[in-house]
């Protein structure tokens, strides 16, 4: 099959043809939901070596689950996204105290000085923002807000009521809006046209 | 932009939400190329070997004589002989001549045991 062909597949059928032994569905796959759920790990975690860590746990364990996948059952990344979630929470649970100068911030390779700093300032505010945030709260903004996803699939993720995904990020963001509200102007990103 | 309960735009709410914008397109939070190296071939090393059936009989057979090209002219060769053994051109001659090995025949009844009046079992014959 052509490797174009498999942007059209869903996950569930290229998890199906991971399992026939195609290589190809192994490098889609990676392609398509590694970079989703690294994206989350170091959101949540702050810390790009950890975040490692958790999607890869993450990604392994969809591997070996592959064959015994039911298709249309579940959604993969929602599945994944669970799975990555709980990786987190635990990691979380294990180092507790850690103090917000030991976040390590992922760095930007983007082209103007001055627009990678300015970038990279506003990251690393929304970054101290969130882990200021208790984890389930940070967990529920950083899935509606940044990843984009629905509320009932971040309560499917979360294993939680729709209602309280609504009440979990609705106190987040108000509790992020007051953590950043300090640095809103030295950052500069009330009057940027985003 | 976002509103509040009062129906105001607010203003930190609407910086947060540039700024929840601007991180979800925010390079930094993607994965290295040597991390995606990595999972791949956890992929690949966890992958299930691909089945291999063995082919049937029949593929063994048709594989034999040459795939479905070769399958097909056996077919048509069969069939040709088939109807040139019961239905002969002209001029080819029968098995039972080539058993022979001559052409001639003898017929019987018009000529021999007719005339001698041996013939009909006394169906013709008068009484008295």
């Amino acid at each position: 099959m052509p490797l174009d062909a498999y942007t059209d597949l869903a996950d569930d059928a290229l998890l199906a043809q991971y399992s026939k032994g195609d290589a190809a569905a192994a490098r889609a796959l990676t392609a398509r939901l590694t970079p989703r759920v690294f994206g989350h790990a170091v959101r949540v975690l702050g810390d790009r070596s950890e975040a490692e860590d958790v999607a890869q746990d993450a990604m392994m364990r969809l591997w070996k689950v592959a064959p015994d996948w039911r298709m249309g059952e579940a959604k993969v990344s929602t599945w994944l996204y669970r799975v990555t979630a709980n990786l987190c929470t635990d990691r979380l649970r294990r180092k507790r105290g850690v103090g917000l100068d030991e976040v390590d911030e992922p760095h930007d390779p983007s082209p103007s000085v001055t627009d990678q700093l300015q970038t990279r300032e506003r990251m690393d505010a929304l970054q101290a923002g969130l882990q200021t945030l208790p984890e389930r709260q940070r967990q529920a903004v950083i899935l509606r807000h940044i990843e984009g996803l629905a509320n009932p699939e971040i309560a499917e993720i979360l294993e939680i009521s729709t209602e309280a995904v609504e009440s979990l990020t609705a106190r987040g963001k108000r509790a992020l809006a007051q953590a950043l509200a300090p640095a809103r102007e030295k950052l500069g990103y009330e009057d940027d046209s985003i | 932009m976002t509103v509040s309960d009062k129906g105001t735009v607010d203003p930190d709410m609407n910086a947060l939400d540039a700024l929840f914008a601007q991180a979800t397109n925010d390079v930094g939070a993607r994965p290295s190329e040597a991390f995606m190296t990595r999972v791949v071939t956890d992929a690949l090393a966890q992958q299930p070997m691909p089945q291999i059936t063995p082919p049937s009989l029949w593929a063994q057979i048709t594989a034999m004589v040459g795939g479905w090209q070769g399958m097909g002219g056996l077919v048509a060769a069969t069939c040709a002989g088939f109807w040139i053994g019961i239905n002969p051109p002209e001029g080819l001659p029968t098995q039972f001549e080539t058993f022979l090995g001559s052409e001639t025949s003898i017929s019987l009844l018009e000529d021999g045991i007719k005339d001698t009046g041996m013939f009909g079992f006394g169906w013709d014959m008068e009484e008295g």
